[in-house]
């Protein structure tokens, strides 16, 4: 199963529509697709509007590859999962963000071989056997450095 | 340092609020909890859609102020009446927060009722502060940035560390 998700603020029917697309070429192939209030309704793919966390993760997990926005939530859930993620930036002159920061992020996380970009939903079809062998780089963070210096900022509160 | 828990002193009485708007945010913050052992547990906890209130409850009694951003600037004026009501009502002594405009608008509230403000920017940022970054930085006691490139932009952001 292949699943597409476009996140929990805005909907993305640019890449829903060409996900659909694929579908109805593919049809042995299953799709759920996660679609916000986006217009337009897939035909050859199952979809919900919204996921709670736990349906998501879920669905994240049963999936083989993921396609979906550059939203930072997206991305930590898929290398969390250790899942194949094919990201599509959503594009501020097309009213898909309010800024372009999805077009930077995108680019930083396939250098550092955490995702795989797709600069137009166009190319995805091309992309999925490249995705499906795609083995996601953890990410090193360092969120305990964070949380002692807020510590200690909440100690002298 | 990494990884270690530090022994801080916090009293435990302190009114902690912890918040966060849905997706990247969300992570961003339960990632936080998860390395703040030595933290007190939140006395609050706010976020912006009721399809993410049980993740919150498990933080603590959870208030739900709704979404809004630049495209639907008329949501902004429910989100500022129910961000105010949360604060005056509940009067935290500190809020940390990941993030985003709604969350923005929870901060000034809690500083005008004198409460302290600790912003982490998002991740997903990486060349400049967000909007409401930019915002709560010019009164928050603590302004983080998760990219030490972005931090190094503004006199009074720093970073620490990163989320995700």
């Amino acid at each position: 199963m292949i699943f597409v998700a476009v996140g929990s603020l805005y909907p993305f029917d640019r890449l829903i529509q060409a996900c659909d697309r694929i579908a109805a070429d593919n049809p042995d192939q299953e799709w759920i697709a996660q679609i916000h209030e986006g217009e337009y309704e897939p035909k050859h793919m199952k979809f919900e509007r919204f996921m709670d966390k736990d349906t998501f993760s879920t669905t994240i997990g049963n999936a083989e590859l993921l396609v979906g926005h550059a939203g930072m939530g997206l991305i930590n859930d898929a290398l969390t999962a250790q899942k194949p993620l094919l990201i599509v930036p959503r594009r501020h002159a097309l009213g898909e963000h309010v800024n372009d920061h999805q077009v930077s992020g995108a680019e930083l996380f396939r250098s550092g071989g955490h995702v795989l970009v797709a600069e137009n939903p166009d190319d995805i079809s091309s992309m999925l056997d490249e995705v499906r062998d795609f083995v996601p780089k953890p990410r090193q963070i360092r969120a305990a450095g964070l949380a002692n210096d807020i510590g200690d900022f909440l100690s002298t509160c | 340092m990494e990884g270690a828990s530090s022994g801080h002193n916090i009293r435990s009485d302190i009114r902690l609020c912890v918040g966060a708007s849905s997706g990247g945010h969300t992570n961003e913050l339960m990632q936080l909890l998860a390395h703040a052992e030595s933290w007190p547990e939140a006395t609050f906890a706010v976020t912006t859609l009721e399809i993410l209130r049980p993740q919150f409850e498990r933080l603590g009694p959870t208030t739900v102020i709704g979404e809004c951003h630049r495209f639907k600037p008329w949501a902004a004026v429910g989100v500022f009446g129910r961000a105010f009501w949360f604060a005056v009502r509940n009067r935290p002594d500190v809020i940390v927060t990941t993030g985003s405009l709604p969350l923005a608008m929870v901060c000034i509230f809690v500083k005008l009722f004198g409460g302290k403000v600790v912003w982490i920017d998002s991740v997903a940022q990486m060349e400049e502060l967000s909007m409401s970054g930019n915002l709560v930085r010019r009164f928050a006691d603590r302004c983080y940035a998760q990219w030490p490139s972005v931090a190094d932009k503004y006199d009074n952001v720093s970073y620490a560390g990163e989320l995700l």
